[in-house]
């Protein structure tokens, strides 16, 4: 019963037309969710925070099961702990930074005192660069701080799994390669479990030590962005690694 | 082969529909032309009749009556509170007849000019309707303040202002508190007969004064209780043609029939009581 | 497409759009052009306009503050329920705004009155709201709750869905989602409908004479003087209609200010 790997994952789903069945496991550690348009990798996310129901299987983190099929185990997405970045980051317009960060801290744990969340608050601000923006509604802000902000949010309600779907696609070209080298350091200095969806080849080359491909709702090949180079599953892995080839040069 | 046949049965089961349909059609066309076929002014056209709202049970069956008896012609009502239809009259509505159930708002349109030779035709008189928890308690306009709660007509509608009276002369001989302890009870000061009733047979409040004609309406859900001649008011209903009357002729003929015997049998079996013949307010 | 055409299909619109405009604002500046001066000070001393404003903005802050409060969630859950029994459940709320006004009052006393279905389980016998404040309060929800509830409905589902997802994720409790994520970002539409609900309950007339009945300081709003002034003498009805407008003008106003303020809010830096 007991699991080694920090995330879990063994999800039978139906979205639409599609079937789902896929399973990962992953350490502390950032996986690449790759796959082309439709292969299911932004349901799967919904399948894990508890929006999308899921027909049969285990969602195991840290050993806890918050979906298990067979236990008829079944947590609401309020219980779960899951930090999850949709593509647009999702910030309360109505709120600035600061307030933004409240909400998640006082959610999460109700019992500190109001000082207590603004030290916090202000410590997850400091560590992503975001203390002069405190007080700025997010329509203000410029995409890569509202990710950032999005993940100081994510992160202060404590979360044991994060969940980031497209995280660079709202970015304009130019500040994408920057983000992409703080994203990618930041979520490996974090050591949480992280599934990072993309379908850009860069992305899945730079963000995460491992890549799962997903296509039509399955996993077609799962290594190294090195493995996948080396030996392509699909026509579709080989179209991905020649891309990131070309963007390289 | 079958199919054909049914196919053909049916097909001559439509042209039949057909052929049905376009005599009913000449029909129709035939009664329309015929009505339309001029021959004097009593005989084909509207008439507009503008009437108190307590007229409209009489009113329409005259109206059908009017209608046999000149066919060809169309009797459009406007049934209204009096205030209302007098308001409509002086912004200038096209209207043949006006049947008020108030003398004071015929005098006022007959200074304007705008009618013509008003004629009292029918008189209604306030009588006290009870609920059926209070009919024991309310048999007698004396026994009126042991009603809970009374609904009486607010001051600026008829029924209201006709109430006042008969309360003030019922100080008189039941003692000179007689209206003060009526009207401390007085839950509502509606703005039409039919308000003051409705909440009476509803069993919300106890006791009302309305209209005889009004009370007769509600059946059985009120007990009736008359109010002593001599106390008693009797609202004039005055009928008179318009002065911009667009069928003049029709008018008269209207005003005819309700003043004729048929008009005051009828108006009598609704609970009006009639004037003596041609009597003017 | 040419210059003619282009400055043609503008001059349509707008001919159409002024078209209703003047329609809906001449018969209120007729109103104030056949009343002088002198005949509004007589219809502003008459006897009728204090009690009866005082009532009607009493009774109208409480309706208000009863359709607001219990329509609200109403709506987030109509915005949030599917299928069709929601469907249905959401038309039926719509339905008081059809119900002719009289036959809205006749329906509350068979509701609430002495003989009514209530009668004997939510009040003993004998006892009944009819002819009260508070009957009048309750017509004003009854006719004026559904303009607010599908007003907050649709400014609820205009929220992005996300937003209310992500603060799911936080593990935030239903009311704290509701309250601190829903309410503020539906506020636009909140307000919209609260006005618009304010405006209907304020010109309420048909129920409130039905339910509550006409009695000077006690059931006796503003629209039911104005009927009674009516039925003696209508230049005294037209100028408390204008007190009316006047009232209605200036909170409506206020409320478009206050929705300006909360809009600019919303993009402040």
């Amino acid at each position: 019963m007991t699991s080694r790997a920090a995330l879990e994952l063994r999800v039978e789903a139906r979205v639409g037309r599609l079937r789902v069945d896929v399973e990962l496991e992953a350490e502390h550690e950032t996986l690449v969710l790759v796959g082309p348009n439709g292969a299911g990798k932004s349901s799967l996310l919904g399948h894990v925070i508890g929006a999308l129901p899921v027909d049969r299987g285990r969602i195991v983190i840290d050993g806890a099961p918050v979906f298990d099929s067979s236990r008829g185990i079944d947590l609401a997405v309020e219980e779960r702990r899951i930090g999850y970045l949709p593509q647009d980051y999702a910030l309360f317009p109505h709120l600035d930074v600061r307030q933004n960060l409240d909400f998640a801290l006082a959610c999460a744990s109700p019992r500190r005192s109001r000082e207590e969340r603004r030290s916090l608050a202000e410590t997850l601000l400091q560590e992503l660069g975001l203390s002069a923006l405190a007080s700025r509604r997010p329509r203000a802000l410029s995409g890569g701080e509202r990710q950032r902000v999005a993940l100081a949010r994510a992160l202060a309600a404590s979360p044991r799994v994060l969940l980031l779907d497209e995280p660079l696609a709202a970015l304009d070209v130019r500040s994408r390669g920057e983000v992409r080298a703080f994203l990618a350091e930041y979520l490996a200095q974090l050591g949480l479990p992280a599934l990072v969806v993309t379908h850009d080849p860069e992305d899945a080359r730079r963000l995460g030590r491992r890549v799962a491909v997903l296509e039509e709702g399955r996993v077609t090949q799962l290594g190294t962005w090195a493995e996948l180079e080396a030996r392509p599953a699909s026509p579709f892995v080989e179209q991905l690694v020649a891309g990131a080839t070309r963007a390289a040069e | 082969m079958t199919q054909c046949s049914v196919h053909r049965r049916r097909e001559h089961r439509v042209r039949r529909a057909v052929l049905a349909l376009c005599v009913a059609l000449l029909a129709t066309c035939a009664t329309a032309c015929r009505r339309k076929a001029p021959a004097d002014a009593l005989s084909h056209g509207r008439l507009v009749v503008f009437a108190a709202a307590s007229l409209r049970e009489v009113f329409t069956r005259l109206g059908s009556d009017f209608e046999q008896a000149h066919p060809g012609v169309e009797v459009t009502f406007n049934f209204a509170g009096t205030q209302e239809l007098r308001s409509q009259v002086e912004h200038g509505a096209a209207v043949d007849v006006f049947a008020s159930a108030d003398a004071r708002h015929m005098d006022a349109l007959l200074r304007d000019a705008r009618v013509l030779d008003p004629v009292i035709f029918a008189g209604n008189e306030p009588v006290i309707v009870v609920s059926r928890e209070a009919a024991q308690r309310v048999r007698t306009l004396a026994e009126l303040p042991a009603a809970e709660r009374i609904v009486l007509g607010a001051p600026e509608v008829p029924i209201g202002r006709y109430t006042v009276t008969l309360l003030d002369r019922a100080n008189r001989t039941l003692g000179a508190d007689f209206r003060a302890r009526v009207e401390a009870r007085v839950v509502s000061r509606e703005l039409n007969v039919r308000q003051v009733l409705a909440k009476v047979s509803l069993g919300e409040a106890q006791a009302g004064i309305v209209y005889r004609t009004d009370a007769l309406t509600a059946g059985a859900s009120v007990t009736v209780v008359a109010i002593p001649s001599e106390l008693n008011v009797v609202a004039e209903y005055p009928i008179a043609v318009a002065a911009g009357a667009p069928n003049p002729e029709l008018a008269r003929a209207w005003v005819a029939l309700v003043l004729s015997p048929a008009g005051r049998g009828a108006l009598a079996q609704a609970g009006f009581g009639t004037p003596r013949a041609g009597a003017s307010p | 497409m040419s210059a003619g055409r282009l400055r043609l299909e503008r001059g349509g619109l707008a001919v159409a759009g002024w078209g209703l405009l003047g329609f809906l604002a001449l018969p209120v500046v007729a109103l104030f052009l056949a009343t002088s001066p002198s005949a509004l000070r007589d219809g502003l001393s008459h006897p009728l306009v204090g009690p009866a404003l005082r009532l009607s903005l009493l009774t109208t802050s409480l309706s208000l503050a009863i359709v607001v409060g219990l329509g609200t969630p109403l709506a987030w859950w109509l915005a949030n329920a599917s299928g069709r029994a929601a469907r249905a459940l959401e038309t039926l709320v719509q339905l008081p705004a059809v119900i002719p006004p009289a036959v809205a009052g006749v329906a509350l006393l068979l509701t609430f009155g002495r003989r009514g279905l209530l009668a004997g389980w939510a009040y003993p016998t004998g006892s009944s709201l009819a002819f009260s404040t508070t009957a009048v309060v309750l017509a004003e929800v009854f006719v004026s709750a559904p303009y607010f509830v599908q007003a907050a409905t649709s400014g609820f589902r205009r929220i992005d869905p996300k937003l209310l997802l992500v603060a799911r994720t936080f593990g935030a409790a239903p009311l704290r989602v509701f309250s601190r994520v829903a309410v503020p970002l539906a506020a636009p539409g909140l307000l919209a409908g609260g006005a618009m609900s304010w405006a209907r309950s304020l010109g309420e007339f048909g129920a409130t004479l039905m339910f509550a009945g006409n009695l000077e300081g006690r059931t006796q709003t503003l629209p039911l003087a104005i009927y009674t002034a009516f039925e003696s003498d209508s230049r005294v009805a037209q100028a408390l209609s204008i007190v009316l407008v006047a009232v209605a003008y200036t909170l409506l106003l206020l409320v478009r200010w206050l929705l300006a303020r909360t809009a600019a809010g919303g993009e402040a830096a």
